[in-house]
């Protein structure tokens, strides 16, 4: 069944068109990375599908609802940012006691477990806590709903090198155990590819890509070698981005195809983490081209 | 894919649990204004001296309009506060929307109003005792409930409506800053407009003056707060959160 359906989906705001045209459609049961650049439109389509902010044109349906103000959209999702607050007169423990009366399928002792395992303070507050405490506790509340569909905007921000992984691995692992729809949106793919089925890699405002992991893989090669071997060889092909290495090699990153090996150039797989970076990339060069 | 259903109504009575019980403190922030307004009261609001057969009289009218007063701001504030943007997202860290949000609120204001309207009328009972021990008084002469009790009914049932309708105008207004900032100054233009011009004084005649009975004037401060609330709701269902 289709948890999300967007149709040519688009967002104003006052001075700049956030989303111009997004069409894709999500699946259940599958996790999902929402990929894309500083700026590509990642949370606006995330807030749209959670029901806080109007879509201006296009059709977006959730669980097939309009999810704007709508309480079936709100019951079954959740929408985990840095922007979540709880008041102040509530202590963390406080708010893991009233949320099993708002979410239908909390799960209490894997929010008692998580809560523990991170050591956080039940008598502390949450606008008290630290960037990576908070971001923490968010997870956990996140995770504990089980909502239908789960999603997550950039929720490692803050978090040190092992709270990051213990959250990936907790992710993995709850959702092996009560599969639902988990869309997550970073700009570190390469740490958590291998959480991930699919990738929606979105570019200012339009969806860029929407396939497998597997075929993000597979969708680029890199040839390096010699410098006019490497340039007849991709002569009139897409090159997604060429790096000179020195005064005589080069590498040049192609769509994959049948490229014929020939001596003095060597082909390389790309990651899916590279792949985004070049598909969305505008600039020809890079930052090297800047210090020249 | 199993979804969970949560009608309206549930959603609501959830939330109006949570609400009261985040909102705790304002009831003590209640307590200290109506403790503020007591103190300032005890020394009586207007005096009168009188001299009859070379004994001299002392008339002092003591009552509970002071804490009436400070009550009647806070219920402003309340109705104000939470609509703000961190209350707002607050609320939206749980399963709501537009409406549920809005109903809620607005129970609780209720729910608030109808404490606050009690306790303060009670609070001139709290004069009556206090008053002797620092005033200079011989005799201390009031209504109370047992001489009157339809009338204090009513009067109790006033200060609730007139509580519950000046929260409902703050809520309003609240919501009203919440979609543009300029009109955080309405208050204020109304608060000189309303007694300046023409069409003002007969609004306010109109509710305050020409009223048959204190009944009367019960009912129409609960269809002003109604009015409110309804505006503030057809207001505020189209706004966004988390922007």
């Amino acid at each position: 069944m289709t948890v999300i359906d967007c149709q040519n989906l688009k967002k104003r705001y006052k001075r700049l068109n956030a989303l111009e045209d997004i069409t894709f459609q999500l699946e259940e049961k599958k996790i999902t990375g929402l990929i894309g650049r500083n700026g590509a439109g990642k949370t606006t389509l995330l807030k749209i599908l959670a029901g806080f902010i109007r879509k201006s044109a296009g059709d977006v349906q959730v669980f097939s609802n309009n999810p704007f103000n709508n309480l079936r959209v709100s019951a079954n999702s959740i929408l985990v940012d840095d922007q979540m607050s709880f008041p102040d007169s509530l202590t963390l423990a406080d708010i893991l006691e009233v949320a099993p009366e708002f979410y239908k399928r909390w799960d209490t002792e894997l929010a008692n477990n998580l809560f523990k395992y991170f050591r956080l303070n039940p008598k502390q507050l949450h606008s008290r806590l630290s960037k990576g405490n908070r971001a923490t506790f968010n997870m956990i509340f996140g995770l504990a709903t089980r909502c239908e569909l789960t999603m997550f905007d950039e929720p490692t921000n803050g978090m040190d090198e092992a709270v990051r992984t213990d959250f990936y691995r907790a992710l993995l692992k709850d959702y092996i155990a009560h599969p639902r729809s988990i869309l997550i949106s970073s700009h570190h793919l390469a740490e958590m590819e291998h959480l991930l089925e699919d990738i929606l890699l979105i570019h200012k405002g339009k969806v860029v890509l929407h396939q497998s992991l597997e075929e993000v893989k597979e969708y680029a090669v890199k040839l390096q070698g010699t410098t006019d071997l490497v340039e007849k060889l991709t002569d009139g092909k897409e090159i997604l981005h060429a790096k000179q290495l020195d005064s005589q090699r080069k590498y040049v990153v192609i769509r994959k195809e049948d490229v014929p090996a020939l001596e003095g150039v060597t082909i390389h797989p790309v990651a899916a983490s590279e792949v985004c970076m070049y598909v969305t990339s505008d600039r020809k060069g890079g930052i090297d081209d800047v210090f020249m | 894919m199993f979804l969970c259903n949560s009608t309206l109504g549930e959603v609501v009575w959830t939330q109006v649990k949570f609400k009261m019980n985040a909102y705790l403190g304002t009831l003590v922030s209640l307590i200290v204004v109506q403790i503020l307004g007591l103190m300032l009261s005890i020394n009586g609001t207007s005096s009168m001296s009188t001299n009859f057969n070379n004994t001299d009289f002392q008339f002092v009218w003591i009552t509970a309009d002071t804490v009436i007063i400070f009550v009647s701001i806070w219920a402003l504030f309340l109705g104000n506060v939470i609509t703000t943007k961190g209350y707002r997202n607050t609320n939206f860290s749980f399963v709501t929307n537009g409406i549920s949000n809005n109903l809620s609120n607005i129970i609780v204001l209720i729910i608030m109003s109808v404490f606050a309207g009690i306790t303060t009328f009670l609070s001139h009972y709290i004069l009556r005792i206090v008053v002797p021990f620092f005033n200079d008084v011989g005799y201390v002469r009031s209504g109370s409930i047992i001489d009157d009790p339809l009338s204090s009914i009513t009067s109790m049932g006033l200060m609730v409506s007139l509580i519950l309708m000046i929260s409902a105008g703050g809520y309003l207004w609240g919501t009203l800053v919440y979609i543009h900032r300029a009109y955080m100054f309405l208050l204020i233009v109304l608060i000189i407009a309303l007694p300046a011009t023409k069409t003002g004084q007969m609004i306010l005649r109109f509710i305050f003056a020409d009223n048959m009975s204190l009944f009367v004037l019960n009912v129409k401060f609960v269809c002003l707060a109604i009015i409110f609330f309804v505006l503030a709701m057809l207001c505020s269902n189209r706004l966004e959160v988390r922007r």
